[in-house]
């Protein structure tokens, strides 16, 4: 009985499964733009990675990374969640003082998109980075320095609970002490002035403190002073945070941007010769903003050569997406800075790099997405 | 490595089906479901496929051992002895020994054993087939890639239905594969799929919410986390049971029923006809009967009855609110057998079907909390009149809101409609690509939700 009615049927999921299939198998998608990291590949088969479930673990995420139109997959549920959430329960409300849970980890609260702290014993997880960061500083002869950012990951901001992760780092970092610092948050006005509200990564304040503090850290000279401040209010602002809930169009907020009257640098990136962020024209003629379209975004190697300094110091600065405000800042006090973001490496060694590369100083620059990571590097 | 994820619905399934209908003898296709299944049992437990490789061996030397030796009943009783022996020290080992500790003021060093996935569903299903055997029902199986297919079978083998050699013996060598069967199957598997995905997990993520800090909550909200966990665990578990029977049907097979519509029961009894049948039908078959089942005097009776729910509650879990929960429907069922039942017979319907779900709730409350302190503060709040700060509820978890929504085909699914009359190719197609899109739906939800618990990693 409806034997070719069945027979479209089956073929409907064959043509399915064949489509997924040539697009897993080519796994050609590099970067999740939702959530800001790159994608997730196929691991090869190892029998230790499948004995402790890391393989099985990396294919489910490959799978939904690779996926043809993942970015539409991945943000329709949470579209539909939030949108009938916001308009019918009044869920996007930016008065919230308590934190207001809005799915994907993340909550609401006046009018900030907040992460759920993490716990004291997820502390632990540090460890393995730390214990690199120590080990690679022992190996080397340049200067290590470690900035933490206090953020959202570790300050539950409605009751102002902070999870004391700076002494956690300093007591088990084997540099002098006074090369590690952080970004002090005291308050949720301290937040809300250095953090964006959408978005995971810093204000123009933010961004001209992490400078200010790292300028103290590593007894740099000659400080880049703010010429001019541009705020941004009818682009629209592109935040992380609101893309992975699918609420841009319902959660906005007005975008600043500081001037400095900056060397000429020389960019180049992944080894071509570039620009690296926007000019503040650039910004005026897009419709959407995001603190990658204006500091510059992701990528496995940024190189900032300054002829118009009198250092002839190198600096390295190890980081992820937090470092993109600062790398064109710091470039100015040294003669090359090499930016280097372990998301988009591949074999990186960090102690081959440094002495390739002659560096004085290696600058570690992160929250806990960073310390979080457990990146093959100077191994 | 679970239904509802994408390794298995994009990677995993399309292989397997791909291979499966390559090769035309039914052998060869016996061979491929064979590696597939171990492959899909090793994905999740790497280690522990060779304690089922080991069952599966056991199981077939003393089937042929039962088969051939005069010593039948000896040797039934050692292979039960052997098989039982697994599931106690994986599955009882930890508990048994942190009761000891607790009992003799011990320190006993505990096993910290993690347990294997789906160890008592295929422990039964090789209990089912020596007492079978034993019992003369069915020849002995020679052929131990035979008798490893029907115990690891990927459909059935983490979480059901427990499925009889004796209803598999015939359709492992013959077994009729038609393109309908094809379709009806891939229908069945995405109605569980999506039992599963759209519904059961959306009321998790509620009452997982919810009781993650019970102790901030009042009555009301409390058993609207009993609601929603009483909702997840049928659509979660029969959607398995769903999904196991549709890809059941893709390769042939033909599974019995495991679950019935059981929320429209009227009593207790009636709900354990409908729940899990093929758990409550072992135990009937291997424990109830041989025990003497009702054919005894009232207080053998009796104890047959606490006898089997004690161990339906310990089959659930090792641990103490399993052996409660097994306990509490043990009392209802003598309740209504013993006490109540011309008063039952007595009361109107909806009467009946309202306080058997009061009775169920409860019971899903004791199974869900496995702290008993926790346990029995919640049970007091429910009882006990505490009041919630509702509003605040939805202002902190106002992401919950979509998720309630699911409450009402929840509801609407809990009972038994009519089925849609389809007499024309035009409506046939329709059906078809509707369940086409359900399935690309339930892809969106796995991908899109990340909440995708499993629970019965216990069982």
């Amino acid at each position: 009985m409806y034997k070719k009615s069945n027979i479209f049927y089956i073929s409907l999921f064959i043509i399915f499964f064949i489509v997924i299939g040539i697009f897993l198998i080519r796994s050609s998608n590099d970067t999740n733009t939702i959530q800001n990291r790159g994608s997730y590949k196929y691991n090869k088969f190892t029998v230790k990675d499948f004995m402790s479930g890391d393989l099985q673990s990396n294919m489910e995420e490959a799978t939904s990374d690779q996926l043809p139109l993942y970015n539409y997959f991945q943000l329709l549920y949470p579209t539909v969640k939030n949108n009938i959430n916001c308009s019918y329960i009044d869920a996007c409300n930016l008065d919230k003082e308590t934190y207001a849970d809005m799915g994907n980890d993340l909550n609401l609260y006046k009018g900030y998109l907040v992460y759920n702290p993490m716990n004291e014993e997820d502390l632990k997880y540090y460890d393995n980075y730390l214990s690199k960061i120590n080990d690679i500083s022992g190996r080397v002869d340049a200067n290590m320095y470690v900035y933490y950012v206090n953020s959202d990951h570790n300050i539950r901001l409605d009751k102002f609970n902070r999870l004391d992760c700076d002494t956690y780092i300093r007591d088990r970092l084997s540099i002098p002490s006074n090369h590690f610092d952080s970004l002090k948050v005291n308050s949720f006005e301290d937040y809300s002035k250095y953090f964006l509200q959408l978005d995971h990564h810093f204000t123009n304040n933010g961004v001209y403190q992490v400078y200010s503090d790292l300028y103290e850290l590593m007894n740099l000279n000659n400080k880049i002073e703010k010429t001019n401040t541009v705020c941004f209010n009818k682009n629209k602002v592109y935040g992380s945070k609101s893309k992975t809930l699918a609420l841009e169009n319902k959660l906005v907020e007005k975008m600043c941007v500081d001037e400095f009257n900056l060397p000429n640098y020389k960019i180049t990136i992944n080894g071509e010769e570039s620009t690296y962020g926007a000019t503040i024209k650039e910004l005026e003629d897009l419709d959407y903003i995001s603190y990658a379209t204006i500091y510059g975004p992701d990528y496995a190697e940024i190189v900032i050569e300054n002829d118009e300094t009198l250092s002839n110091k190198n600096l390295l600065i190890y980081s992820n997406s937090y470092s993109n405000g600062v790398n064109k800042l710091l470039a100015s006090h040294y003669k090359n800075t090499y930016v280097i973001d372990g998301r988009h490496t591949s074999g990186f060694n960090m102690v081959d790099y440094i002495n390739e590369h002659n560096i004085d100083d290696v600058l570690i620059l992160s929250s806990k997405v960073l310390f979080y990571d457990d990146l093959e590097w100077g191994d | 490595m679970l239904f509802s994820s994408l390794t298995f619905l994009l990677i995993f399934l399309p292989l397997c089906l791909l291979f499966y209908f390559i090769f035309p003898n039914i052998k060869y296709k016996n061979i491929i479901l064979l590696l597939f299944s171990l492959v899909f049992y090793a994905w999740g437990e790497p280690v522990y496929i060779l304690l089922m490789l080991l069952s599966i061996l056991i199981t077939y030397i003393f089937g042929l051992l039962i088969d051939k030796s005069k010593h039948k009943k000896t040797f039934l009783v050692l292979g039960i002895i052997f098989l039982l022996f697994n599931l106690l020290f994986f599955k009882y080992g930890n508990f048994i020994v942190d009761n000891i500790n607790y009992l003799f003021d011990l320190n006993i060093k505990s096993l910290n054993l993690p347990l294997p996935i789906g160890i008592s569903f295929y422990t039964f299903q090789a209990l089912s087939y020596l007492i079978d055997l034993y019992r003369g029902k069915f020849k002995v199986q020679k052929n131990i890639l035979n008798l490893a297919l029907y115990i690891s079978l990927f459909p059935q083998l983490i979480a059901g239905p427990i499925v009889r050699y004796e209803q598999v013996e015939r359709q492992i060598n013959y077994r009729e594969q038609t393109l309908e069967k094809v379709v009806e199957g891939s229908h069945r598997f995405i109605i569980g799929l999506s039992k599963k995905v759209i519904l059961a997990n959306s009321m998790a993520l509620i009452c997982d919410t919810i009781y993650n800090q019970y102790y901030n909550y009042g009555t009301i909200i409390l058993w609207i986390a009993a609601i929603t966990f009483m909702f997840q665990i049928f659509f979660d578990f029969s959607g398995y049971s769903d999904m196991a029977i549709g890809l059941g049907k893709i390769f042939g097979f033909e599974f019995l029923e495991n679950f019935y519509y059981p929320y429209v029961a009227k009593s207790i009894t009636e709900f354990w006809r409908r729940w899990h049948i093929s758990l409550s039908s072992w135990f009937k078959d291997y424990i109830y009967i041989p025990l003497g089942g009702s054919r005894c005097s009232k207080l053998k009776n009796i104890r047959n009855i606490f006898i089997v729910w004690l161990l339906t509650g310990l089959w659930h879990g090792a641990n103490w609110n399993y052996i409660i929960w097994g306990i509490y429907f043990g009392i209802l069922l003598l309740l209504e057998k013993f006490i109540f039942k011309d008063i039952l017979e007595k009361t109107p319907n909806i009467i009946r079907h309202l306080v058997t779900i009061f009775f169920i709730l409860i019971s899903w409350t004791i199974f869900k909390i496995e702290d008993i302190n926790s346990l029995l503060i919640i049970l007091k709040d429910m009882f006990i009149y505490k009041s919630s700060n509702i509003s605040l509820f939805i202002h902190t978890n106002s992401s919950l809101f979509f998720n309630f929504l699911f409450i009402i085909p929840c509801i609407y699914f809990s009972y038994e409609h009519k089925k849609i009359d389809i007499n024309n190719s035009i409506k046939y197609n329709i059906i078809n690509i509707c369940y086409f899109i359900l399935f690309i739906i339930n892809i969106i939800f796995i991908i899109g939700s990340n909440y995708n618990p499993f629970i019965y990693f216990r069982f």
